[in-house]
């Protein structure tokens, strides 16, 4: 309880005049019982809150359940009917009703790693740039903004580029080599799926490389090493693990890319016979045959190719941010 | 003993499976400031934040035993009333940063929605920084942001902080270990004034501290209470071995 | 030795030329596609493009009036339907460290990210469209608020973790309710970041055609209806650069360069907001 004795020794240099003692004590009487009842409400409204975000949370989690049930429920028309051919088939025919994946499984395992080997010299190139030579300053600055523009530009924008741009020069290459000049394919579709991926590696590897502590490298300059020899020997060994975590993260997501590769693959059901043959990766030939699969056997078949993909992917993730995890950790 | 606040009757705590406050009984005196003293580890802490039931807020903390609060057992009402009847200062001051210096003192109503009119408000935090003694140096600026206020202007916001809230003890773990001396002189300065109107239970590492601010000192030792007594009674003719060594420096 | 060391650091300045060099070689070509679509696009860019409606075949004029809307009202509902369960989301993750709903939780937030855009399409194709019989706005905005919910997930989890611990305590040490504590002292002082976070979720999403293919489908149509098919612009830039006429492939490079300037302009205002907004202790 206030006593009056404090409050008269207040010299009070704001407009309230505290000389009516009575009235504050009365008003602190107040604001204590206000204060309880507020409580009393409050103390609900907690529950309340704390059951909510329970709620979400098992929400999100019964939203990735959700999705891949989904798939598999959705997948079974085809698998019931296609049974393990469907993997194995190198035909992909909805008028005769033959539904087999490899010429799929094959342009997306081949435009994906075709553009992973073309974009990783880069990724690795940009990661030590950032990592080891130029941390910070304006030319980092620079390429760290130009390296994530690379991975702001929509895809559908690459895509278009590609069809006028990329096409046109990749005929007059395949014309020059003796190659059917389709100018799509799966080639051109490497190509820009290697622009696009650089960013993934890029940025994780430079991540990666920054982590490796200065004391090892001290160590090593101080025995008389080059810059190239504290790479090679010191950080590229301690790195490795997260340069490779850096490789699954582009990998994963040169597999799911649907729209550049879907507008320059050049959509053809058949098998690939080299790099220069028109394709479909799995992502590709869902999103041009989606909207047209009649039959319920046909549409199923899709999504047993997007269960596929999906499993790839997410796999391919979850293995790759364990390795980061662990490299943070360790 | 005079008016007891606090009475704690065998009252022991947990982490898991460590056993940290052992059979605790101790009487509280009301105004007086009880300083509570031990090496590191001995559960001195712990135990202070039994008493505003702060401890259970960690996974897997637990404990038993009663602790009355003017005849209230503390564990048989919400843990929110116990918090606004039992307030605490923290080791860091921790002045909320999102929020201007008057907002930070009347934040323990304005945050639980409690309303109150404009003029009660300013009292409320006008009495609140006077008795904190932080009055006259932020009184031109109050609407600003409590961030260039030094550590121990921080640490006096949020002494007022926790008294506006017009608690009847207040908690206070190691309050000027992160501050420099002349703000620690300034508070424990403070504490004499407190303790008119509060009782204080002050958790230090340093004896000295206990010493010069304290009534009665509390000596915990491998998380039991070891000695009770008037402070100048501790220091120069405590009863047991285990006080003796530490108050002459023997472990610490 | 001395020629030895020579030789090696020779080697060393060589290697830093290379690495020099290929970082740099990998900007030509985004410089060279930027460039390209500006200087296709700039031309088409006129009060008519942003305010008409796509013509027929052979019709002067045309324009982008309906991609537009529809592009901001679909991102616009997406965003509304993932910021409070990801901020939500975020905050119980970073409360709960450790225990079995919130590991499964983050395992959960991982598989999303990682699920490819098209499958989050034909997704909610089974969960919407076909149950209402028809393509709509909507379904594109669920989809799309899907892609962006790990995103503001991660980042709303990430920010509340970098807060001290001992803010959490004072609040509740004032007797004041968990909630009150989450809610008006723990999310206003992390709120910087996790707006950058949203901003840049909306900026991943805005320029993204797959998840919309079979869910907002498309419209030629002005419409802001949203339980009916709605155009996008990715989905319009997309549909007429596929298209065989070059009246469409001139309204798809205005629509592209449009579509250019909001992702950039997206991405920009999300770094302004993280830099703006380091929470300082």
């Amino acid at each position: 309880m206030i006593e009056s004795a404090t409050i008269d020794k207040q010299t009070s240099h704001s407009d309230l005049v505290l000389e009516d003692v009575s009235y504050l004590n009365r008003s602190i009487r107040i604001w204590k019982e206000v204060k309880f009842k507020s409580t009393d409400k409050n103390i609900r409204t907690e529950k309340m809150f704390r059951g909510s975000l329970v709620l979400i949370s098992l929400s999100v989690l019964v939203l990735a359940i959700a999705f891949m049930l989904t798939l598999v429920v959705q997948s079974i028309p085809s698998i019931k009917t296609l049974g393990i051919k469907f993997l194995f088939g190198k035909t992909w025919d909805p008028v005769t009703n033959t539904f087999g994946a490899i010429p799929f499984l094959l342009g997306t395992l081949i435009t994906s790693f075709m553009a992973l080997f073309i974009s990783i010299p880069f990724s690795f190139g940009v990661a030590i740039l950032l990592g080891e030579y130029f941390p910070k300053g304006w030319f980092s600055d620079f390429m760290k903004n130009a390296i994530e523009l690379i991975a702001a530009v929509p895809s559908v924008i690459y895509g278009f580029w590609g069809l006028f741009v990329l096409v046109p020069l990749v005929r007059s290459i395949e014309i020059k080599l003796g190659v059917a000049p389709y100018g799509i394919g799966l080639f051109t579709s490497s190509l820009i799926l290697a622009l696009m991926i650089i960013p993934y590696a890029a940025t994780l590897g430079r991540e990666m490389i920054r982590m490796v502590p200065s004391s090892l490298k001290e160590a090593a300059y101080s025995l008389g090493a080059t810059r190239l020899d504290v790479i090679r020997t010191i950080i590229f060994p301690y790195a490795k693990s997260g340069l490779f975590a850096g490789v699954l993260l582009s990998l994963g997501r040169a597999l799911g890319e649907t729209m550049a590769v879907t507008m320059l693959i050049g959509n053809t059901s058949l098998m690939p016979t080299n790099i220069f043959s028109p394709g479909n990766t799995m992502a590709s030939v869902i999103a041009n045959e989606f909207t047209e699969a009649a039959s319920t056997v046909y549409l199923s078949a899709l999504i047993e190719l997007g269960l596929v993909l999906f499993l790839v992917t997410v796999v391919i993730n979850l293995i790759g941010k364990k390795i980061i995890q662990k490299f943070s950790v360790g | 003993m005079e008016n007891t606040i606090l009475k704690v009757i065998d009252f022991d705590a947990y982490f898991g499976e460590n056993y940290v406050v052992k059979k605790v009984n101790i009487e509280i005196p009301k105004n007086n400031v009880i300083a509570v003293m031990g090496p590191s580890g001995c559960g001195k802490t712990t135990f202070l934040r039994c008493i505003n039931r702060m401890h259970e807020l960690v996974e897997g903390a637990s404990s038993s035993g009663k602790i009355l609060l003017n005849k209230d057992d503390i564990y048989d009402i919400h843990p929110i009333y116990v918090r606004q009847k039992i307030g605490m200062v923290f080791q860091r001051p921790n002045p909320f940063p999102n929020l201007s210096i008057y907002d930070n003192v009347i934040a323990g109503y304005k945050l639980n929605g409690i309303k109150i009119v404009k003029h009660e408000r300013d009292a409320i935090v006008e009495g609140s920084l006077q008795k904190a003694a932080l009055w006259n140096e932020v009184k031109d600026s109050l609407h600003k942001k409590g961030t260039f206020l030094s550590g121990g202007q921080q640490q006096r916001l949020c002494i007022a902080r926790a008294i506006a809230m017009e608690p009847e003890i207040l908690l206070l773990d190691e309050p000027t270990s992160a501050l420099d001396p002349i703000s620690t002189s300034s508070i424990e300065e403070l504490f004499q004034e407190l303790k008119k109107n509060y009782t204080l239970i002050l958790v230090t590492h340093n004896m000295h501290q206990a010493a010069r601010v304290s009534d009665r000192t509390a000596f915990f030792y491998l998380g039991e209470l070891i000695e009770f007594d008037d402070t100048k009674i501790m220091f120069t003719n405590p009863r047991d071995a285990r006080t003796q060594n530490y108050i002459t420096g023997r472990f610490s | 030795m001395d020629a030895n060391v020579t030789y090696r650091l020779r080697k060393s300045y060589a290697f830093k030329g290379i690495v020099i060099l290929l970082s740099v070689t990998c900007i030509v070509p985004l410089l060279f596609i930027l460039g390209y679509i500006v200087k296709e696009g700039v031309t088409k860019i006129n009060w008519e493009l942003l305010v008409n409606l796509p013509k027929p075949v052979g019709e002067a004029g045309g324009g982008i009036a309906n991609a537009l809307a529809g592009s901001i009202l679909i991102v616009l509902i997406a965003a509304v339907i993932a910021i409070p369960f990801g901020v939500m989301s975020g905050i119980y993750l970073n409360e709960h460290r450790n225990n079995r709903l919130s590991r499964w939780t983050a395992i959960a937030v991982d598989v999303l990210q990682g699920t490819p855009s098209i499958v989050v399409g034909i997704v909610i194709y089974f969960w919407l469209v076909k149950p209402l019989k028809t393509f709509s706005a909507i379904s594109g905005s669920v989809a799309l608020a899907i892609m962006m919910l790990p995103i503001v997930i991660r980042s709303t989890e990430e920010t509340l973790k970098l807060l001290p611990s001992t803010l959490k305590e004072a609040g509740l040490a004032l007797g004041l309710p968990y909630h009150k504590v989450i809610l008006k002292i723990i999310l206003p002082c992390g709120i910087g970041g996790v707006v950058s976070g949203i901003i840049l979720a909306i900026a991943r999403i805005a320029g993204e055609t797959a998840p919309l293919l079979f869910t907002a489908f498309g419209n030629p149509f002005f419409s802001v209806n949203v339980l009916k098919p709605m155009e996008s612009l990715p989905h319009l830039v997309y549909y007429y650069a596929m298209s065989a006429y070059d009246d469409w492939h001139n309204l798809a490079w205005g629509a592209a360069l449009v579509l250019l300037i909001w992702v950039l302009l997206l991405n920009i205002i999300t770094k302004i907001t993280t830099r703006k907004w380091k929470i300082q202790f």
